[in-house]
């Protein structure tokens, strides 16, 4: 098959990776790519979606990463977003300077580099709209303009409503430019989608105040996002989580308080994946992170289950909630913390 | 508040005691949400946010209205981060 027609082929199970899964989509491109004597190139202006620029390099020969490879992720990545305020050279070579050293693997290190390039990618913007003498005052602007817009969606189902809500997200935002208000640049991109929904919602509540008093019903709905998971999905324990059950149990000094605070978890904690993050994150004082990565899960997944356990144990009768201090106190004690 | 920086364990005793009462009144939630874009945003650089942060985590662990608020951003965050492709 000649060059192009592969290129071709590869381009058009790229544009259809939103119908298939990512695993289905690469061995495609792989199996079509294994005749070919070196690697297939793409331009700069042919990565056009974050999917595309993630599988960039997943079917290189040589998978390690370097500084070259580095710049051409970083180059992409902004050439991807439309982000214009910086060169992508300098902003690599910073990224670079952080990560040249970790030892994570290939694709966890795409995703540091995704996330610098956030990082200080925000310090910019924040940099260049704080100031409208700035040569590059307007461009920021519209950069973030075309930002929020693009969140809008998630969080507004209405075009015309999502314009208003950015418009005037936009106006906040510029006066707390102007008050140097924000004092944590990197914190950008969430303190924006913050003061997005919050006038999201304040625009619902407007829409609704107004709609009652015209005194049609109307019952208010919570602004929700899109893909906000089910609770049930805490009931499902996923393979990892037996495993990780063996390896703690494993590694418990037999310790009777220990004991007594897991048979009190398992007691008491209505679901097992309540159970297994308790043990892990109380005995074994592992962090959110640290357990989600063990779980499969996301540390905000896992924070979310602290609570209802925090929750759970917090609402124990008066003796049980005792006992379980009485527990945790000697526990302390014996590991001669207090 | 240095006495936070303890482990998790002395920290689920101190919740079930309330002992740190400040960290769950209504008025701690609207700093918590002032603090919520940062801690959020580090969490996502995969810094330390329990050591970083501890009150925050706290609050996050005993108010339901505060834990919604950051389960959506970091949702809206997380999908942001995705790009294009979940639009």
């Amino acid at each position: 098959m000649p060059l192009s027609d592969v290129a071709l082929t590869c381009d058009h199970l790229l544009c259809v990776s939103r119908r298939l899964s990512r695993q289905v989509v690469c061995h495609a491109v792989a199996t079509a790519e294994q005749s070919l004597p070196f690697r297939r190139q793409k331009t700069k202006g042919e990565v056009k979606t974050y999917r595309e620029w993630y599988n960039f390099g997943v079917h290189d020969r040589d998978t390690s990463l370097t500084s070259e490879k580095c710049q051409l992720l970083v180059a992409q990545y902004l050439l991807g977003q439309d982000w214009k305020l910086t060169a992508p050279e300098s902003l690599a070579q910073e990224v670079w300077g952080v990560l040249a050293n970790s030892t994570v693997g290939e694709e966890e290190a795409k995703d540091a580099i995704i996330k610098q390039v956030w990082s200080r990618y925000a310090q910019r913007l924040h940099e260049v709209c704080q100031r409208a003498d700035h040569p590059q005052y307007n461009r920021g602007w519209l950069e973030m303009r075309i930002w929020l817009t693009k969140q809008a969606g998630r969080v507004v189902g209405n075009p015309q409503t999502g314009e208003d809500i950015v418009q005037e997200t936009l106006i906040k935002l510029q006066s707390i430019f102007e008050e140097g208000s924000l004092r944590t640049p990197r914190a950008l991109w969430a303190f924006a989608l913050q003061l997005l929904r919050t006038t999201a919602i304040d625009w619902q509540r407007g829409e609704t105040a107004a709609k009652r008093g015209s005194g049609q019903v109307f019952s208010l709905e919570e602004i929700q996002t899109v893909g906000q998971e089910q609770e049930a999905w805490e009931e499902r324990i996923p393979e990892q989580t037996n495993k990780h059950a063996r390896v703690t149990e494993n590694a418990l000094v037999t310790s009777k308080l220990r004991e007594q605070l897991h048979a009190f978890f398992q007691a008491h904690l209505p679901s097992e994946l309540q159970r297994q993050i308790a043990i892990a994150h109380y005995i074994d004082d592992l962090t959110p992170r640290e357990i989600a990565s063990l779980l499969g899960k996301t540390p905000h997944e896992i924070r979310q289950a602290k609570a209802r356990i925090v929750k759970q144990l917090r609402n124990l009768p008066g003796d049980l909630r005792g006992q379980l201090l009485e527990i945790l106190d000697q526990y302390e004690k014996d590991k001669g913390i207090l | 508040m240095m006495h936070l920086q303890r482990n998790h364990s002395q920290i689920l005793a101190a919740q079930i005691r309330d002992s740190y009462a400040p960290l769950t009144w209504p008025g701690f939630c609207i700093q918590c949400r002032t603090r919520l874009p940062l801690f959020i945003t580090d969490e996502f650089l995969n810094e330390p946010v329990e050591r970083l942060y501890p009150e925050v985590a706290y609050h996050l662990d005993v108010c339901a209205d505060c834990l919604k608020e950051y389960m959506a951003l970091t949702r809206l965050l997380h999908a942001a981060f995705q790009g294009e492709e979940d639009a």
